[in-house]
Order: C-alpha cells, then structure tokens, then sequence
C-alpha cells in the first residue's frame, strides 16, 4: 500500500535468451486501485547480441560485470571503444536506485579511441546477492543504448568434508607353525 | 462597475464550487505514472537486466498495487 503523498516503483526482471541474438518486446499489466486508470501496461523492449566485440558505435570489453564475496568491495572497470567516425559521448540513462556508484568518461570518446566505465557497489549495499542493470546511451544519430547486467554472485558454499577414522593396518600374511 | 465586479465575483465563485464539486466526485486512489516504456538497447544474450518503474499515489486514498503479471 503507498500512502497518498509518497512513491513506489514496480521493478521488471528480463531474462535474455543466449544463442538468440535480435529484438525483444516484452509487457507486464499491472492492476491497481486508481478506478479511472484500471489497468495499464510497462513495456520493455532491446536488443539481445551474443559478442560484444561486434556492437556500433561502441565496443564493449565485456556484456557484463560480476563481482563474488572477495572482490565485492572492488572497483570493475568496463572499456568501451568507439568503433565509429564521430566522436561520442556517453550519459546514464537508468541505475538501480542505492546499488551502485557509476562513473562514466567525461570527455568524448574519439573515433579509434578506448575509454574506461567504472562501476562499484554502493558501501551501504548489504545485499549478499543480486542482479541488477544499468543503462547508458551514446550521442550518436540514433541514441544507442547499451545495458549492463551487474551481478554480486552469491556465496559459494562449501559441503563439510568430515574425516574418516584412521584404521591401523591389518596383517594379513599367513603364519605357519613348522 | 461595482455591479460588474459583484458579478464577476460570484460567478468565479461559482466556477470554483462546481471544479471543487467535480474533484471531489472524482477522488479515491489515484496513481501518477511519468514512463511507461523503457528501452535498454543493446543486451547480452543470456543475461538479467532489470528497470524500475516508479510511480506517484495521489488522490485521497492509499494506492495498492493488486497485481502485476506478465504479458
């Protein structure tokens, strides 16, 4: 229930598909008790890609980034570089709201040229686990967006090995009395 | 011009009730929405992105979102 006055937000999850590169349009309904709007639709759409040596205008070092428990705390840094004739710049479309700190390159990124994205999770994240995603767009004609999945995988737990009891060798020779 | 500013008065006053009538009608839980649509663009394959739609209550009742399903 949100009180009147205050906000909320709905947070959709999508799952791409490896192995089936090209557009997506997905849709949620939601139903509320606002009368007058009854229910409305969020719509989601993308483009999924396989290699992200092979994205326009920029090129991305990796599609994602992961930390585990030992490195949770550590900065990841993502190179984009400008496959393209004109000079791009990127800004920050979406962030999941309290994860993480974002920092993109100020300056254009020159044709030819290679830039760093450093990405660190927010100190106050207590999270052990998550999957979350960010978005950024580049200047070009056609305002291309790229989307980050960034993950803090979850502990690893190892299965007790409990040790087996040392048995003293046997002697098996046969003894014959002469 | 007294009599015209009288005039003027009441019927802006009358205006206002009949506004105030109408919203008072029409209250209840409402829910203010700026974007409904997102675009993520390029997307590895194989991977979970997510986006948060974030909303407004309004009106003079709590909102409640009673369901979100796919599709």
């Amino acid at each position: 229930m949100v009180a009147v006055g205050d906000s909320a937000e709905v947070e959709l999850i999508y799952s791409s598909t490896k192995g089936h590169g090209g557009p997506f349009n997905k849709s949620a309904t939601v139903t509320c008790n606002d009368n007058d709007r009854g229910n409305f639709q969020l719509a989601l759409k993308g483009k999924s890609y396989e290699n992200p040596d092979s994205l326009t205008p920029l090129t991305l070092s990796a599609g994602a980034v992961t930390w585990d428990q030992q490195t949770r705390s550590k900065e990841a840094k993502l190179v984009v570089k400008n496959v393209s004739k004109s000079a791009l710049k990127m800004h920050l479309i979406s962030q999941p709201y309290g994860y993480l700190k974002i920092s993109l390159p100020d300056a254009d990124i020159k044709p030819g040229k290679e830039k760093e994205i450093k990405v660190k999770i927010d100190s106050s994240v207590k999270d052990v686990e998550f999957k979350k995603s960010f978005t950024f767009e580049v200047n070009d004609s056609t305002g291309t967006r790229y989307t980050v999945p960034t993950i803090l995988a979850k502990p690893v737990i190892m299965p007790q090995i409990q040790s087996a009891p040392v048995v003293a060798p046997h002697d098996t020779t046969t003894k014959t009395n002469k | 011009m007294r009599n015209t500013i009288l005039i003027s008065l009441s019927a802006l006053l009358l205006i206002s009730v009949v506004v105030l009538g109408q919203e008072v009608k029409g209250t209840g839980a409402k829910l203010f929405i700026d974007q409904t649509s997102f675009d993520f663009g390029y997307v590895l394959g194989g991977e979970v992105v997510s986006h948060s739609f974030f909303f407004l209550s309004k009106g003079t009742d709590s909102l409640k979102i009673l369901k979100v399903q796919p599709g």
